[in-house]
């Protein structure tokens, strides 16, 4: 699911996170789950971008991309999607169901 | 009135009927029990203590017994109860004062969410604390005794409570349980501090508490300013090494170190998140009281340093 470029991704209740940012290093604490867990600055835009909309994966390697000046080469689409997946497991972003 | 005062008029002799009422931190105790060798150490623990003969509002109401039947004469033993509840097996009746405050800091860890709750232990200096979270064997109660007796006022050797909204660290000083190498430890390095008895084969080893200094017990509810968060790890023969670590390292290492964090959910959270902000955090490494206290007291006299 997570390296089909058009699947579309949403925050899961993004209203419910609190953020500490500790300089590189970013903490949530969801409420939605009670967990807490420790990003790094990647996969904290990740949520960042999805706490604002629904994007496919396309869209958001892209702006991922762009925002930190890397080349749209299959390594970072991989990455990104590798990302989304576990963010996924932790239950803080899920695929759009039509 | 004190808890000495209370024993000097004989108030406690007779089994303290009604039980005795004492404070401890924040938290009022109130403990009945007509086994004089606990009542005894108590008083020599905690003789400083405020102790009040009128009514309280009671956090903690404790009662250790003796059970009845063949139990009370033969291997006698001691029981806890807290309300209504006896949330431990029964401990040898020589085991008594160790299960007492064994007791109390279970109490304290399960009822007290009102804090967050650190395992730590706390001392201050010129009104800044230094939080010490560890695991047991960690040496934490050593090292805290080391320097409760070398320059900082004991905030406690067991608990970092984190008052709300505030942010600021609660005393809580106790007599402080040595176990097994530590109290020969303690016994060469300070011999001004006063040991109680030994407790051996107890269920966490032998333990000998150390009686807290009559300063910390006087100043149990003067709150201290969180400065420093150390981690400390006792390596026999390894220099001392006090190293800055990254505050998401901190935090995710006192979010586990926490007896209370998940239960508190975004409060704790917040909370934490607002302490590892105020504080400088390190790992330390170290063998030697004649190294590491010189190190801790450099930093804590350096102000406050830039972390990673």
């Amino acid at each position: 699911m997570a390296d089909n470029a058009s699947t579309q991704w949403q925050a899961i209740r993004p209203e419910l996170w609190i953020w500490a940012d500790w300089e590189a290093d970013y903490g949530i604490y969801d409420g939605g789950t009670g967990e807490t867990h420790l990003l790094s600055e990647l996969p904290a835009e990740v949520l960042r971008q999805l706490s604002r909309h629904v994007m496919t994966a396309a869209a958001l390697t892209a702006n991922l991309a762009s925002l930190c000046e890397v080349e749209m080469a299959p390594a970072w689409t991989r990455k990104i999607g590798g990302i989304l997946s576990e963010l996924a497991d932790l239950e803080l972003i899920e695929p759009v169901r039509l | 009135m004190t808890l000495a005062d209370l024993a000097a008029a004989g108030a406690l002799t007779g089994g303290a009927a009604g039980g005795v009422c004492f404070r401890t931190g924040p938290f009022i105790t109130r403990l009945e029990t007509r086994f004089a060798p606990v009542l005894s150490l108590l008083v020599r623990f905690y003789g400083e203590t405020e102790a009040f003969t009128t009514p309280q509002i009671v956090n903690f109401n404790i009662a250790l017994h003796r059970p009845l039947g063949p139990r009370r004469w033969w291997r006698a033993q001691m029981r806890f109860r807290i309300e209504d509840t006896e949330p431990f097996e029964p401990y040898p009746l020589s085991h008594s004062y160790p299960l007492f405050e064994w007791g109390l800091n279970w109490s304290i860890a399960t009822r007290s969410n009102h804090y967050l709750m650190l395992h730590a232990g706390v001392v201050e200096r010129a009104g800044r604390a230094l939080i010490l979270p560890a695991v047991p064997g960690s040496g934490k109660s050593t090292l805290s005794t080391a320097l409760a007796f070398r320059g900082w006022r004991l905030l406690s050797d067991e608990f970092g409570l984190i008052e709300r909204p505030s942010g600021r660290v609660m005393p809580l000083p106790r007599a402080i349980p040595l176990k097994n190498r530590s109290i020969d430890v303690i016994r060469a390095y300070l011999p001004e501090a006063e040991l109680g008895p030994r407790f051996d084969k107890t269920r966490k080893g032998t333990v000998c508490h150390v009686r807290p200094p009559d300063d910390c017990i006087r100043r149990q509810q003067e709150t201290a300013e969180p400065a420093w968060i150390v981690f400390p790890r006792y390596v026999e023969g390894h220099p001392t090494d006090l190293i800055p670590i990254p505050k998401s390292l901190a935090f995710v290492r006192l979010a586990h170190n926490s007896f209370n964090y998940r239960v508190l959910g975004a409060t704790g959270f917040e909370q934490l998140r607002a302490l590892i902000g105020r504080c400088d955090c390190y790992s330390l490494t170290y063998s030697e009281f004649d190294s590491v206290l010189p190190a801790l007291a450099a930093m804590a006299d350096g102000g406050r340093q830039q972390g990673p």
